[in-house]
């Protein structure tokens, strides 16, 4: 148990970093507490949709094909693919955007029906994307669409 | 903290939060994504309030944001476990696993920032 923890937190870490590398800090640039509008980092949003959209992708693969040795699946599943990806971010980024469309529209960040509009448009793409994401990178490994066995990690 | 401090606490932040959401939901697949996402969303909405007050410096904001809430939260597993429901269940795992977790994130978000901005 405490190996599975451990291979995990490996996993975790590594995730981290590359989901660092990949969008930065974006999750501290939230533009409701600095006054300043997302177009300093206007692209953070997307990257992180590219990320864990991406990541969606992989589990999905590697859930199937299984590429590891079992005792390291979850450590790339759980650990590293579950940690690069975020939902937390993804959220607020969502609300950044909504935010911002309001401070352009009329310089206050109170939320417009296009801020509202925003953030919908950015968590269903989010979602859509992203379970799209996961099929077809089960079905890019050779699995069945049939309900079957629970693959889980 | 310098910034190679800085990293590294935020990758060991990352592990923790890892082991944390493993722990959780291998207990209760469902309801445990639901959990260390809402409270991962909460967390991260927190962190960045107090350091729009200069409550923390950036670099503790980093490590909580980005190395713990970043890791809590998934979004990866959250769709393997939306992907399989909605074979399952559709109408439950729509509801319940997807838009309450989402609208819970949100909600909690919204009023944070409302609260303190």
């Amino acid at each position: 148990m405490g190996g599975r923890m451990l291979r995990i937190a490996l996993g975790g870490a590594i995730g981290t970093g590359l989901r660092l590398v990949a969008v930065g800090a974006v999750a501290l640039s939230a533009a409701p507490l600095s006054g300043v509008p997302l177009s300093a980092t206007p692209t953070g949003p997307l990257r992180l949709l590219a990320l864990n959209v991406l990541g969606a992708l992989l589990l999905g693969w590697v859930s199937v094909r299984r590429p590891l040795p079992e005792a390291w699946m979850p450590a790339l599943t759980v650990g590293l693919l579950g940690g690069s990806t975020t939902f937390s971010t993804m959220v607020v980024q969502a609300g950044t955007l909504g935010h911002d469309a309001g401070l352009v529209a009329q310089g206050s960040g109170r939320m417009t029906g296009a801020g509202l509009a925003l953030v919908g448009a950015y968590l269903t793409a989010s979602v859509t994307l992203g379970l799209g994401a996961l099929l077809l990178g089960r079905s890019l490994a050779g699995r069945r669409a049939a309900p079957g066995r629970a693959v889980t990690s | 903290m310098s910034v190679t401090l800085t990293v590294l606490a935020t990758l060991a932040a990352g592990g923790v939060g890892a082991v944390l959401r493993a722990a959780v939901v291998a207990r209760a697949p469902r309801a445990g994504t639901a959990c260390v996402n809402v409270a991962g969303t909460a967390l991260l909405a927190l962190v960045l309030v107090a350091l729009g007050r200069d409550a923390i410096g950036t670099s503790t904001a980093m490590v909580l944001a980005v190395g713990l809430s970043g890791s809590l939260t998934t979004f990866s597993g959250w769709m393997l476990l939306l992907a399989d429901g909605l074979q399952r269940r559709p109408a439950r795992t729509l509801l319940i696993d997807l838009l309450l977790p989402l609208l819970v994130a949100v909600g909690l978000t919204v009023v944070v920032f409302a609260v303190v901005a």
